[in-house]
């Protein structure tokens, strides 16, 4: 037997429909609206001890001050387990329940559960959290798969409840939060590709060890309006850096970046200029650095007045095997040093 | 074409006065097995050392590692284009010393400051968490300690390195003409069977066309703007394939992972039972643009439909843009009606939530993961360090420190230990999803 706490948005706790979506966070001891569904799941394996609700637009209208109060009335309760939804496909609902488990997980140490459909835009949310606490189940896309949606959520709360230690995604039956954990398998990997492959041939099931993803698209800003009045900078991915590599940059893996004034120079000289990069043969940006940061045609550009100003530093990071977290952390602190800076666009130049 | 691989194993490795095997005993005079090599003006100084699986030791500035390995019957001879004609090879009988290798640590400054063609070298730790990730750590090393003459050109480096192992090796080998192996192996394509499946390997292979050696090469010749090769896997256990030994980097493979390649032992264990193995395609990845990439996935596609492959088994070796020339293969193969199966290690990072892969595409839905090459390491020192040099560089960038070897590590990734990523799919790990 354990306690947990059931996070429900007013309409399945049963508070009122839309008309009630402004209601801030509140609270009722012992299961209500859809928690009694999930109570019956339970029988005598578990308590819900409160059901906490919030109105869908009060969520998203004071997403600070409903997190701070819905903390403020869980830590009093002290529960083993806090189960969120499900929210189906409604978007608003699903990423109510992400943001509360992920705040319940981080200040109670509590591990929470919720459930939405894969299409929730929530289930994004939930996975680039990476939350080890926090798991969320996949549902029918409307309410109309509430009874299998409960039967799971209790059955896997149950398994939180007891404190086991949890597996894998596939495995315990939750959506993967993108964490790839080493394991040894059972089997060497020759043979279980040998034996996927056979399996594949004989049109039989197998399962992929490494399923596929996507990755972001990024949407560019507005093209410049007047390059005549424009301030333009280069972000190089080049490594391209001051002869002996003052900064110590690595030929991979970098985790920093720096920016290297070029104010009052008019060109790129081999042999003041290096290139640190692991992931390309170097030789050609050492006798020209200008494939990495083109000096030479900016210049041109800023004395025939087609740009208004070259920004007197540039910015580089050698991006040989950079995680994707690390660059985009490097990239975003770059942006933010271009626009204290004033610079209106940045030439990109990768290697 | 009929190979036949007979294995001499080595429980034991003894520098005495003499020269001989006996009862899976090697021993060996160091002078006389060295004398050789000291006429060769590159080579200031070499010498050996053995040691043990499970000893504290760390073996350092490794640049590649190999089994010896003699021909004994059928034309050509070990490492065909190196140690003597590019003769064919892969028929008649192959001597193999198993459970040991020579390893080649050599203290080598280079003259390329970073790039794809610095020089970089590896470690192996023979006990401890360094050794649980290696494959390596459970072979008797016979360590060649090397030092290079100053300023060695990299092309001449390589030269000096791999004369000098594989001669050494060939060597060892021949301590066993006339001997009685304890297992005899044979390895034989043979005609297919029509009732089971014909499965092709493709092996991506990155190489770098302009550099003095491009990473890898058949029967001596780098390989560099190559389109889709068939080889023999027979060639491989004959030393066909051979890599840059300036280069001792954890995701490449040594010259011993060419001649012991598991997934083309793997495809030969299930050969005749489970499926027909028709052949590996050597597919020279890591094309400078997305047109060369297309081409060679195309190419290496139609070359596999030629061999009448209904599946795919698709790795690689390298890192980087390398691996979207793999995946426009598996696409390719997928489009063409080539099942696949793609075998490859895996990224993630330090804690594994970065993306595990660079690239992408929807038909590669069978994945085979060998674990990630990004999880931190903590290497405890070790009580002995066996190299050319009491200090190595475990980066190469301009500038970099150097430390003592008998110092403990904290590694950011597995490819400083030679055989640290498992590239073929030898070992046992994988990662989850969490």
């Amino acid at each position: 037997m354990f306690n947990l706490i059931h996070v429900l948005n007013q309409f399945f706790a049963g508070v009122g429909g839309e008309d009630k979506a402004d209601i801030p966070v509140g609270i009722k001891p012992g299961p209500i609206g859809a928690a009694r569904g999930l109570q019956e799941q339970f029988g005598d394996r578990a308590r819900v001890v409160a059901t906490l609700f919030f109105g869908d637009n009060y969520f998203h209208q004071y997403p600070k001050e409903a997190l701070a109060a819905a903390l403020n009335e869980a830590r009093q309760l002290q529960p083993h387990v806090i189960v969120a939804g499900p929210a189906f496909g409604s978007g608003r609902y699903g990423l109510a329940c992400v943001e509360l488990c992920e705040m319940f997980a981080q200040a109670l140490s509590v591990p929470c559960v919720t459930a939405m459909h894969m299409e929730n835009p929530a289930v994004g949310t939930y996975r680039d959290y990476h939350n080890p606490k926090v798991y969320l189940l996949p549902t029918a896309e409307t309410a109309a798969g509430m009874t299998s949606a409960l039967t799971a959520l209790a059955k896997f709360a149950c398994r939180l409840g007891s404190g086991a230690n949890m597996g894998s995604a596939h495995d315990e039956g939750y959506v993967s939060r993108g964490i790839r954990q080493p394991v040894l398998a059972q089997r060497p990997g020759v043979d279980r590709g040998i034996d996927m492959l056979l399996a594949k041939c004989k049109n039989e099931p197998f399962l992929t060890e490494l399923p596929m993803e996507a990755w972001d698209q990024t949407t560019p800003a507005p093209a410049i309006s007047d390059l005549k009045k424009a301030t333009i900078a280069v972000i190089t991915t080049s490594g391209v850096v001051p002869w002996g590599n003052p900064d110590e940059f690595r030929t991979f893996r970098n985790t920093y970046w720096r920016k290297y004034s070029i104010a009052g120079v008019q060109s790129m000289e081999p042999g003041r200029w290096e290139a640190v990069h692991g992931g390309y043969d170097v030789s050609f940006m050492n006798q020209n650095p200008h494939f990495g940061v083109p000096l030479d045609a900016l210049r041109t550009l800023e004395v025939q007045r087609i740009i208004a100003k070259l920004h007197p530093f540039y910015y580089v990071v050698p991006g040989n095997q950079g995680a994707p977290s690390v660059i985009r952390r490097i990239g975003q602190e770059i942006a933010n040093d271009l626009l204290k800076e004033g610079v209106d666009a940045s030439l990109l130049v990768s290697t | 074409m009929r190979l036949e691989l007979a294995e001499f194993p080595v429980n034991e490795i003894i520098l005495g006065s003499e020269n001989r095997y006996r009862s899976a005993t090697l021993e060996l005079n160091q002078d006389e097995l060295l004398g050789g090599l000291h006429q060769d003006k590159r080579i200031e100084n070499a010498k050996l050392a053995v040691v043990l699986p499970g000893e504290c030791a760390r073996i350092t500035h490794i640049r590649d590692i190999v089994e010896p390995r003699i021909k004994v019957r059928g034309q050509g001879q070990v490492f065909p284009g190196i140690l003597g004609s590019v003769t064919p090879v892969g028929e008649g009988r192959t001597h193999r010393l198993s459970g040991m290798a020579v390893v080649a640590a050599a203290e080598y400054e280079g003259t390329i400051r970073a790039g794809t063609a610095v020089q970089r070298s590896a470690i192996l730790d023979m006990w401890g968490p360094g050794a649980e990730i290696s494959h390596f750590s459970s072979l008797i090393q016979l360590v060649l300690i090397l030092r290079l003459a100053k300023g060695l050109a990299e092309i001449d480096a390589h030269t000096a390195i791999q004369q000098a192992e594989y001669q050494l090796a060939f060597q060892l080998a021949k301590l066993t003409t006339g001997l009685k192996p304890s297992a005899v192996e044979v390895f034989e394509l043979g005609e297919a069977d029509p009732l089971l499946p014909s499965i092709v390997l493709i092996q991506g292979c990155l190489t770098h066309s302009g550099h003095p050696h491009s990473n890898l090469a058949y029967y001596g010749l780098p390989i560099r703007d190559s389109l889709a090769t068939l080889v023999h896997p027979n060639e491989l256990l004959d030393g066909a394939m051979t890599v840059d030994t300036t280069r001792g980097i954890g995701y490449y493979p040594t010259t011993w992972d060419w001649q012991n390649h598991p997934l083309v032992m793997g495809l030969y264990r299930s050969h005749r039972k489970q499926l027909n193995f028709v052949g590996m395609i050597v597919e020279r990845i890591r094309f400078e643009t997305h047109h060369g990439k297309e081409v060679i996935a195309q190419n290496t596609m139609r070359m596999a439909k030629a061999l009448h492959a209904e599946g795919a088994l698709v790795s690689w070796l390298g890192s980087g843009n390398a691996f979207v020339d793999v995946m426009l293969t598996v696409q390719a193969c997928e489009r063409a009606g080539i099942k696949t199966v793609l075998v490859t290690y895996e990224y993630g990072g330090k804690d594994g939530v970065d993306s595990p892969l660079l690239y992408y595409v929807p038909e590669a839905n069978a994945v085979i993961s060998t674990g990630s090459r990004d999880r931190w390491l903590e290497l405890p020192p070790p009580d002995r360090a066996v190299g050319p040099n009491e200090s190595i560089q475990i980066l190469t960038y301009p500038g970099s420190p150097l430390i003592p070897a008998q110092s403990s590590l904290t590694l950011d990734a597995r490819e400083m230990i030679i055989g640290g990523v498992d590239i073929w799919g030898r070992g046992y790990r994988t990662c989850v999803a969490y």
